[in-house]
């Protein structure tokens, strides 16, 4: 028992490395420029000399704060003609643009001193007052969606710049002069020699672990509060509902699991059997919006209110508040509880049917118990114990299931807090809102293996003495 | 074949009502379009509900022309009947022929021609990504447990060619072609596709080239690769995502097509279909007629392949219908949220969604939803009928 524990907990180690590999990878491949997320792209349209030198010095707090400056993971894999120093670009496209480049091209010199010149250009051009700024400033981000020199040269051919302003033609001749080089040699023998780069511990996904073993799962894009909290009030609503739905369920579940053994065949049993089954393929969002058109809309019956928690707040007790917060969960605690319902009812029967064939009901039957003790008492005790193992699997799926109702009642929880940050691309959120909920089905599914090896073994120690 | 005469003997009603689903599907366009199926054009027969251009049957002139049986294309707009005419209620329709016998939305789309069409996209979905995902699960399953983590013998030469084929198939296959693609038209699906794809091929060249090179330099002193321990891990990982969390995240990064939601829930929900494969390869490998397979000196590809595979695919199969109806769901649940699909798709959640916005109209929800609830009870009733099957 000890080792099967013992090795049970040390594979879920590589399992949670595993999983936060999945999300950091599905993090760090999202698409968008993060620090233009973070900052807000409008402010990238100033064109003032003051806001432009106060926004790059937000861009490098902004990139040390989120360690965006930083390479991604312990190693990168690329090839030859990629630079060592890539990940210090600070700007997204141009950071792509540059090592599209250095591929189509195969000299990272070039391509460096490419790199320079249209930076050199961006200056000059930020100091300029005519009307030629934001012709070259317009220039540089076609520039920059291109993919290999020859669309460089066309587009430059296509470009005429006209200024008095000496300075920025003389940075526009030293573009040109780079594009022209980087165009004259041209070698893409280095693209297909390996190269394998080792980044250390300073990395993205080293910062990352860290802090989410210390407890801080990072801060929010949109309003720079820690993610922790944000999720911390979420799931508290998500674990209160899932908690509730969890007692309706077994509550309601296993009398009727019980009622359906105790009369199995009758024409009663099979209606409700077949019932139960119907429920299984209900969608949940159906079914809410059903109730709400029906139930809370003006239309029809206006019994229930359609969505919120009320006057409910961090403030409120009292036994009239709750009641007033459970009138208003009622609704979504039926969509969230009926699938459960029907799932914890067919566990009930089948644990049931298991346990009547022991020896024990026979002797109970022999001594004279009634049918109600021997189903109530002694069967559904000992049937309850496979019951017990299914909330650690029953309380993920409800915590996942959750968002659909969540979003329609606008509760909110952990599901809407994700609905709400992908619709914003508040990626930090997300992706801690991924983690939390993969790490807790984890330990849900752990407890439950544990528990029902206990049970089982419990089941085999009868079954020796027995025999 | 044995399995459909089966269906069709144990329960009529479920086979044939999923050969009435299954032939709306294939058949939408035919049943619920506002293009005629056949019309006559300056004494020419033309087709053309074929033709896919915007062209309203209005405003082309045919000397005689026989439209579908709705006459109303998913996306097509009744601007008569605008603000969700309702089903029982007076329409403004030329004849009972143009009748909306399910009512139109907000901005006056048939409902029942979205329900028509939302069938063939859910089935495409279903269908699609089960394919995918019993691709992936069976053969994760069937190695994991025809191997075991005994069973399995390499030696330390394959040990140290595994890292370097696994970079070499990284480093060849997909770094050189997303790299050689233009940036913009790959995707992060496409992106983990490849990437999976090329590193597994690797992973299957060199256990071959080890065998051969085991042969050729007579190696004898082997260790034994816990096979299903890294497979265990990795069903593991995936079923550990919330996979519905984990998909709209998804569905939200990637562009928004139905190829996209295919690709994700396909990579994402063979778990339960490899472990069902492998308990069962595990309970199948133990049979004596495996045994003298053995004896006989077959290799262990035809084994797996001819012998135990067919006998497991029964049980898997009970899976594979359980997650149609899942995968179905989870696409509606999708399209109800609104990320996912394109707009221009209709589907079943899509309609739905209207609901939300007015709850007055309940068309909007009730037909809809019965469509999902309808398909996902068939698809549920034929697993278990195909479990009990299995089970005697």
């Amino acid at each position: 028992m000890l080792h099967y524990t013992l090795k049970r907990i040390l594979l879920a180690i590589p399992t949670f490395v595993g999983i936060s590999l999945v999300v950091f990878f599905i993090s760090i491949n999202t698409p968008g420029d993060p620090i233009q997320m973070i900052i807000g792209e409008r402010t990238f349209d100033l064109e003032n000399d003051v806001s432009r030198a106060n926004i790059e010095t937000k861009i490098r707090e902004v990139r040390t704060y989120f360690h965006l400056d930083l390479p991604p993971f312990y190693f990168t894999i690329t090839d030859q003609t990629q630079s060592d120093t890539l990940h210090r670009i600070p700007d997204h496209q141009m950071k792509k643009h540059l090592s599209k480049l250095a591929f189509e091209n195969g000299n990272w010199k070039n391509v460096n001193e490419y790199h320079k010149s249209i930076n050199r250009l961006t200056s000059e051009a930020y100091a300029d007052q005519t009307s030629s700024k934001n012709k070259v400033l317009h220039l540089i981000e076609e520039l920059k969606k291109q993919q290999t020199t020859e669309q460089l040269m066309h587009l430059l051919a296509s470009f005429k710049l006209v200024s008095s302003n000496e300075n920025l033609i003389f940075a526009y001749k030293i573009l040109e002069y780079s594009i022209l080089q980087l165009n004259a040699h041209t070698d893409i023998s280095a693209r297909y020699v390996p190269k394998f780069i080792w980044n250390g511990a300073e990395n993205q996904y080293r910062y990352w672990m860290t802090d989410l073993f210390s407890g801080d799962f990072g801060t929010s894009y949109k309003d720079r509060k820690p993610v922790g909290h944000k999720i911390g009030t979420a799931l508290k609503w998500t674990v209160l509902i899932s908690i509730l739905s969890i007692i309706l369920s077994y509550s309601i579940g296993i009398p009727l699991g019980v009622y359906s053994v105790k009369h199995q065949n009758s024409p009663m049993e099979r209606l409700l059997s077949t019932f139960l089954f119907s429920i299984h393929s209900i969608p949940s969002f159906w079914l809410a919006s059903l109730l709400i058109i029906f139930f809370a809309s003006y239309e029809y019956f206006p019994i229930f209110p359609s969505y919120g928690l009320g006057d409910w707040n961090e403030n409120s007790s009292g036994l009239v508040s709750f009641l007033d917060l459970i009138y208003h969960l009622l609704l979504p605690i039926v969509c969230w509880s009926y699938s459960s319902i029907a799932y914890i009812s067919e566990q009930t029967k089948r644990s049931m049917l298991n346990e009547l064939s022991a020896d024990y009901i026979r002797t109970g039957r022999a001594k004279g118990l009634t049918e109600n003790q021997l189903y109530w008492k002694h069967a559904l005790k000992n049937a309850s114990f496979p019951l017990i193992t299914q909330i650690g699997n029953l309380f993920p799926a409800l915590i996942s299931g959750s968002f659909v109702i969540e979003y329609i009642f606008a509760i909110p929880g952990v599901g809407k807090l994700l609905l709400d940050s992908i619709a914003l691309r508040d990626y930090p959120v997300v992706f801690s809102i991924l983690m939390i909920s993969a790490v807790l089905i984890l330990i849900g599914t752990l407890i439950s293996d544990l528990l029902y090896l206990k049970m089982d073994q419990r089941v085999s120690y009868s079954k020796q003495w027995a025999s | 074949m044995k399995l459909i005469l089966y269906i069709q003997q144990k329960s009529p009603v479920i086979f044939w009502s999923l050969i009435v689903i299954i032939f709306i599907g294939v058949f939408a366009e035919l049943i619920a379009n506002d293009r005629p199926l056949v019309a006559s054009q300056n004494g020419k027969i033309v087709f053309p509900f074929y033709n896919s251009s915007n062209l309203k049957s209005t405003d082309i002139d045919y000397e005689w022309q026989l439209m579908p049986l709705i006459p109303y294309s998913p996306n097509s707009l009744d601007y008569k009947n605008v603000k969700s005419a309702s089903p029982f209620k007076s329409q403004q329709v030329d004849s009972w022929r143009y009748r909306h016998w399910l009512g139109t939305d907000e901005i006056g789309r048939d409902i029942f021609s979205g329900i028509i069409h939302g069938t063939q996209l859910a089935l495409i979905i279903g269908l699609g990504s089960m394919l995918i995902a019993s691709i992936i699960g069976i053969f994760w399953g069937a190695i994991a447990g025809f191997y075991g983590d005994n069973t399995l013998k390499i030696s330390w030469l394959n040990l140290i060619l595994l890292p370097l084929f696994i970079f070499i198939g990284y480093f060849y296959g997909f770094h050189q072609t997303v790299w050689t693609t233009e940036t913009p038209t790959i995707s992060l699906i496409q992106i983990v596709v490849l990437n999976l794809a090329y590193i597994l091929a690797s992973v299957i060249v060199c256990f071959s080239i080890s065998q051969f090179l085991n042969k050729l330099l007579k190696i004898k002193k082997l260790i034994t690769f816990p096979v299903d321990i890294i497979i265990s891990r990795m069903i593991e990982i995936v079923k550990s995502v919330p996979i519905l969390f984990l998909v709209i995240s998804l569905a939200a990064i990637v562009n928004p097509s139905a190829w996209n939601i295919i690709w994700i829930i396909g990579l994402l929900a063979w778990t339960n279909i490899a472990r069902y494969t492998r308990a069962e390869v595990l309970k199948v490998k133990n049979k004596p007629f495996i045994e003298s397979a053995e004896a006989l000196g077959f290799s262990n590809a035809r084994i797996l392949f001819q012998h135990i595979l067919p006998l497991s695919l029964q049980s898997a199969s009970v899976f594979i219908v359980f997650g149609i109806a899942g995968a179905i769901l989870m696409e509606s649940t999708l399209s109800f949220i609104g990320v996912g699909i394109s707009a221009e798709e209709v589907s079943w959640g899509s309609i739905l969604s209207e609901a939300r916005k007015n709850p007055t109209s309940w068309w909007l929800a009730v037909f809809p939803g019965f469509a999902i609830f309808f398909t996902l009870f068939l698809f549920n009733k034929l697993a278990t009928i195909i479990e009990d099957r299995n089970r005697y």
